[in-house]
């Protein structure tokens, strides 16, 4: 009679768990679907027709973490909620391709050209750029410390079959180092050139696993510096620069894109204002900026 | 549609095509998992059969940890392995971090929990006859042991599949510990997330076909050698 | 005549009931003994205290004229010259033949060896056929069968039979009666035999007992106990009145 009363209470529980479970689901999701509208009757925002506006961007810019400073200025200043997709610039690109996003912001120039250029983007803007550095282990086996030539310090990586790590996903970042590495026409290849096909965190942790070369760009190395033994080996290289750009998707392609999102995104960031947001961005953290402003 | 269409055919041509860096992937996919089955197999048959027949201390307590582990995240495995093998970790002067080493230590962790605990299960739904049956036919103990494993053969190979279908499927660990080194630790679910995050879906779907068809042909192996051990033992029939 | 078997104030309790409570018994060598008594009155549980198959609470425990410690070594020693056929005729997953090699391939016995003597027990009980199908899909009185088959192939000094005819036909019933006292005779093994079929008992056994409530109500040469029994009990259980 215990024994079973017991199964009985544990069941009870089980099913208690559950129940419990399934309102607390439901419920945050009503919450959820009341908040909104309680802020839209206290702002004075206007509200747009249609407020959802998908954002592709590269992974670089939500992990710097300057998405989360600038976006929320856009969202309350034009009532349009911002859903960042956060991946690598072709992938980024081909969401694009597909309609799945209404905008992006990305950093691979030859690629966002051809994407303009086969009908999928329109209204390109420059908004900024970051730079790249080659980061290594500090007792520097391939002796490139201090060196302002990327192509020339790769080149002598591979010389000495040093450690290397490539993104090899294609990213914006992956597409730059191969640029680099046609610069100093060099075919990468062999068991010290590592293509691990990860985010730039990712490679960054790997590299400092395996004492080898990185390339890297700016805000993510010192976002994560202190964390990791690796140090800057080359910088200041033209070629190292990295222009980001906004396009919106062609609006004739998908007639279903919210297109007006789109524009009123493009015109915010580029405005002087978020400009000078952007230009600010990571000072008082790093003690230097993150991303210099360009846009025209 | 479309996409999922290009990605069957890709998939088609991808097998055909018998691309070398493929081949190399799904190979090493084979290697890991199917190693780390065999590892898992070798101390969680063992190990679930004396946690299923041996009274002590705190049994239940390990059995209950061990079933719990059998959920254990692949991503937390790695993690946990990641930080063992680090070279800020125990174990980091081997340096086995980023090789096929490292992805089968990871994934042993998370096969063993489940081979363990469900071969305890199977064993303990055996009946005591089973045990006195042998030992009155003059059996030693181990030999009575044995048997009662030998019993609970169907509940085994259950707990191997479930274990290599999810190992086989697993990326989080691999992923984590292997770091996705082309021609080194990529293997199939690696890739896929690769492609994935190149925006190449077909190709992504593709490769997933090939490991679906990889995880058939070896459940097909699995069920066959079943099937060899078992002459006698057919499906209940329900008219 | 040294006995083969010997309690004194045996008792074994499955929780705070008593199941078991034997103040004296002995069984000797070269006989057929009989068990009777209504079901649950520890038939079963005697057979397994004194096959070492369940440890007993108290008193005191002889099997083959030692005294028994429970040592890994000593049950193994012992429990190879005894075999057993349990209520349940347990089949291991396998065909017939492996369930039949089953103990001598324990006792490492040579393969040429092995085979002929599970040609030779089959054939015995008239299970030859059988000998590579499935054991599991047996009817339940061929798996008695194959038990029996398989408790002899080891050739044991002591056979313990816990309603070995239960499930089978009267005929075959018969042709086990007769195996059970050809072995009886020519190799002189000492058999133990639960049974519910008054006539089997008096037909086999020199000496029997009769069970109730765990206790032994009576022991005694098997025509006495059928003639003359002491406890009004007995004489109505031997009627058929219980
Ligand atoms: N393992 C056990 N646990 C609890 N009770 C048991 C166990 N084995 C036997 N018993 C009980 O002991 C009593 C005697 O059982 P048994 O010896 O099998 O009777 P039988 O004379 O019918 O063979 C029965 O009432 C049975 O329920
Ligand atoms: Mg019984």
């Amino acid at each position: 009679m215990k024994r079973l009363s017991n199964h009985k209470l544990l069941a009870l529980l089980l099913v208690l768990m559950l129940v419990v479970s399934v309102f607390a689901f439901t419920g945050c999701e009503k919450q959820a679907a009341e908040e909104p509208q309680q802020e839209q009757i206290t702002e004075t925002a206007p509200v747009p027709e249609n407020p959802q506006l998908k954002l592709a961007t590269t992974t670089s810019t939500q992990d710097s973490g300057l998405l989360d400073a600038i976006l929320p200025v856009f969202e309350e200043k034009t009532g349009y909620e911002v859903e960042v997709i956060a991946v690598g610039s072709g992938a980024a690109m081909s969401m694009g391709e597909a309609g799945d996003v209404d905008v992006l912001l990305v950093h691979s120039r030859a690629a966002e050209d051809q994407f303009i250029a086969d009908g999928f983007g329109v209204d390109r803007q420059d908004v900024m750029y970051n730079d790249f550095l080659i980061i290594g282990p500090a007792e520097d086996p391939a002796g490139i410390k201090g060196s302002t030539d990327a192509a020339a310090a790769l080149l002598k990586i591979s010389e000495t079959g040093c450690t290397f790590l490539s993104r090899g996903d294609e990213s914006g970042t992956h597409k730059k180092e191969l640029a680099i590495w046609k610069a100093g026409t060099c075919e990468p290849s062999g068991a010290w050139y590592n293509s691990v096909g990860k985010g730039m965190g990712d490679t960054y942790r790997m590299a400092d696993e395996m004492k080898g070369y990185t390339l890297i760009d700016r805000a993510t190395y010192l976002f994560n510096k202190d964390n990791y033994s690796l140090e800057p080996m080359v910088e200041g290289d033209p070629l190292l620069f990295n222009p980001y750009g906004v396009i919106a998707v062609n609006p004739e392609k998908y007639p279903n894109i919210n297109y007006e999102g789109a524009t009123a995104f493009i015109e915010w960031l580029i405005s002087a204002d978020t400009q000078a947001l952007i230009g600010e961005y990571g000072k008082d953290q790093f003690g230097q900026a993150l991303f210099i402003p360009d846009a025209k | 549609m479309d996409v999922i269409w290009q990605g069957l055919k890709e998939g088609f041509m991808l097998i055909l095509s018998l691309d070398q860096e493929l081949i190399r992937v799904t190979l090493l996919s084979l290697h890991v998992s199917l190693s780390a089955l065999v590892i898992a197999g070798i101390i969680g048959i063992p190990a679930g059969a004396f946690l299923a027949l041996k009274n002590f201390y705190g049994r239940k307590l390990i059995l209950n940890i061990t079933y719990t582990l059998m959920g254990l995240p692949p991503v937390l495995a790695g993690l946990i392995v990641f930080l063992f093998l680090s070279n800020r970790g125990p174990l980091g002067d081997f340096q086995l971090l980023f090789t096929p080493t490292a992805m089968i230590i990871a994934q042993v962790l998370l096969g063993f929990p489940l081979v363990c605990g469900l071969t305890a299960r199977a064993v303990m739904t055996q009946q005591q006859e089973v045990y006195d049956t042998s030992v009155m036919l003059g059996a030693t103990r181990t030999q009575a042991v044995l048997t009662l494993i030998r019993e609970s053969r169907i509940g085994i190979i259950a707990a191997l599949t479930t274990a290599l279908g999810r190992l086989i499927a697993e990326v989080g660990a691999v992923m984590m510990v292997g770091g996705n080194i082309q021609g080194k630790t990529r293997v199939l679910t690696t890739s896929i997330v690769l492609e994935t995050r190149m925006g190449h879906d077909s190709r992504a779907l593709g490769i997933g076909i090939i490991l679906l068809l990889l995880a058939f042909i070896i459940m097909l192996i699995i069920l066959k050698l079943e099937k060899r051990s078992f002459k006698d033992d057919s499906t209940i029939q329900i008219i | 005549m040294t006995a083969l078997f010997r309690l004194f104030n045996v008792t074994k309790n499955y929780g705070d009931r008593q199941v078991l409570n034997v103040e004296h018994l002995e069984i000797e060598a070269g006989h057929i003994y009989c068990i009777l008594g209504p079901n649950g009155s520890g038939k079963t549980t005697l057979l397994r205290v004194i096959s070492l198959l369940t440890l007993n609470d108290t008193g005191k425990l002889e099997v083959l004229g030692e005294h028994i410690n429970w040592a890994p070594s000593q049950l193994l020693r012992l429990r190879r010259q005894m075999a057993m056929v349990t209520q349940s005729s347990y089949m291991f997953e396998g065909s017939v033949y492996y369930n039949v090699a089953y103990g001598l391939k324990a006792r490492k016995t040579p393969e040429r060896e092995v085979k002929f003597k599970v040609q030779e027990s089959l054939d015995l009980l008239g299970m030859l056929d059988f000998i590579n199908y499935p054991a599991r899909k047996l009817s339940g009185g061929e798996k008695q069968k194959v038990a029996i088959a398989r408790a002899l192939a080891v050739n044991p000094r002591v056979l313990f039979l816990d309603e070995p005819t239960s499930n089978i036909d009267p005929s075959s019933s018969v042709e086990i009666e007769r195996y059970i006292k050809y072995i009886n005779e020519e190799h002189a093994t000492t058999i133990v035999l639960i049974t519910h079929k008054l006539f089997q008992a008096r037909k086999l056994a020199k000496e029997m007992f009769l069970m109730w409530d765990g206790h032994i109500l009576e022991w005694g040469q098997t025509r006495d106990l059928f003639h003359d029994p002491q406890d009004p009990r007995t004489r109505k259980f031997l009627k058929g009145e219980y």
